[in-house]
């Protein structure tokens, strides 16, 4: 926990200064877990402060300040998945043209002109990004949870208030999804890299 | 071949993920941050309050009108002669009848020809 009990048995009884402080303390995290959810970095602080302002109109019906977190991380994934519901947008680019692309970054890299760091990053964002495109945003939201937030199952089963069972299910399903849309950008690759020599 | 593909698959896979993670840009919060939150809250507020207000409104209209209605139901005149006054088999004798005086049969008529052609004129 990142902040007292009191704090937020404070602010359940409608003590702003008290809010106040609850957001700043989880302000940091719940920007980076949008960040990964919904990967798009102009959004993320607008549905930051969604979070918040649900939290603020809903924090009298959490029963216990212990769950807390769980609490926060609910209304987040229910933001998440707000936001990505209204912009679901087709991807600009196919995973059949990410070898153009990643020559094309290459091409770049080599210029010079832009960090090498900076264009791996850019290239993960934009690959993993795709690949969760080939789920729904709430398997999308599942799987990053799990595989990048490393939330553990009992995390998610108070997160969602489902199953262990029922989540492993849902996981395995998503997760062999992505794979399977991995594999076919992997050939995409060796079969435009075969045809470029 | 293929099982072995995707077993190279999952660990690259992971490794993906795991990158993805440092790979995402975070924003840092503005300064107009809390300013931003603060006012939504207060937007909210006065939606809900301006909502409460008018349901509040409507409620205590239609509280008015069901008292107005009851009172004028209790000291108004009670109707001397009341429509439904009859009993049940009172309404069901006079149906029974209705249908006995509404019973017709069917009236058979010679036509004036024949009789002229059967020859009970001549």
């Amino acid at each position: 926990m990142l902040v007292e009990f009191d704090l937020i048995k404070k602010a359940q009884g409608g003590d702003a200064a008290a809010f106040n402080q609850v957001v700043l303390a989880y302000r940091r995290k719940t920007l980076g877990t949008i960040a990964r959810l919904i990967g798009r970095p102009e959004d993320v602080e607008d549905v930051a402060q969604e979070v918040f302002l649900r939290l603020y109109f809903s924090l009298d019906q959490l029963r216990a300040p212990e769950g807390f977190e769980a609490w926060l991380y609910r209304l987040t994934v229910n933001a998440a998945y707000d936001h990505l519901r209204k912009h679901r947008r087709r991807a600009e680019t196919r995973v059949a043209d990410l070898s153009e692309q990643q020559m094309t970054m290459a091409d770049a890299a080599a210029s010079t002109t832009v960090d090498r760091d900076e264009l791996r990053k850019r290239q993960v964002r934009e690959t993993v990004d795709e690949l969760l495109s080939s789920v729904s945003p709430e398997d999308r939201i599942l799987l990053t949870l799990k595989e990048v937030e490393g939330l553990s199952l009992k995390d998610l089963e108070k997160v969602y208030g489902a199953n262990e069972n029922a989540l492993k299910v849902r996981l395995f399903r998503a997760r062999q999804r992505v794979l399977k849309a991995f594999h076919g950008s992997e050939k995409g690759t060796q079969k435009a890299g075969v045809g470029s020599e | 071949m293929l099982y072995e593909n995707f077993s190279d698959n999952e660990q690259r896979l992971d490794q993906l993920f795991a990158e993805y993670r440092d790979a995402c840009i975070v924003p840092e919060p503005g300064a107009g941050f809390m300013p931003a939150l603060w006012q939504k809250i207060e937007a909210r507020q006065s939606t809900s309050w301006f909502f409460r207000k008018v349901s509040g409104w409507f409620v205590a209209a239609s509280a008015a009108a069901t008292a107005v209605l009851a009172l004028a139901l209790l000291m108004g005149p009670s109707p001397a002669n009341p429509i439904y006054a009859e009993t049940y088999v009172d309404a069901l004798a006079a149906d029974h009848a209705s249908d006995y005086s509404l019973y017709t049969e069917p009236v058979h008529v010679d036509r004036v020809a024949d009789f002229s052609a059967g020859g009970i004129l001549e």
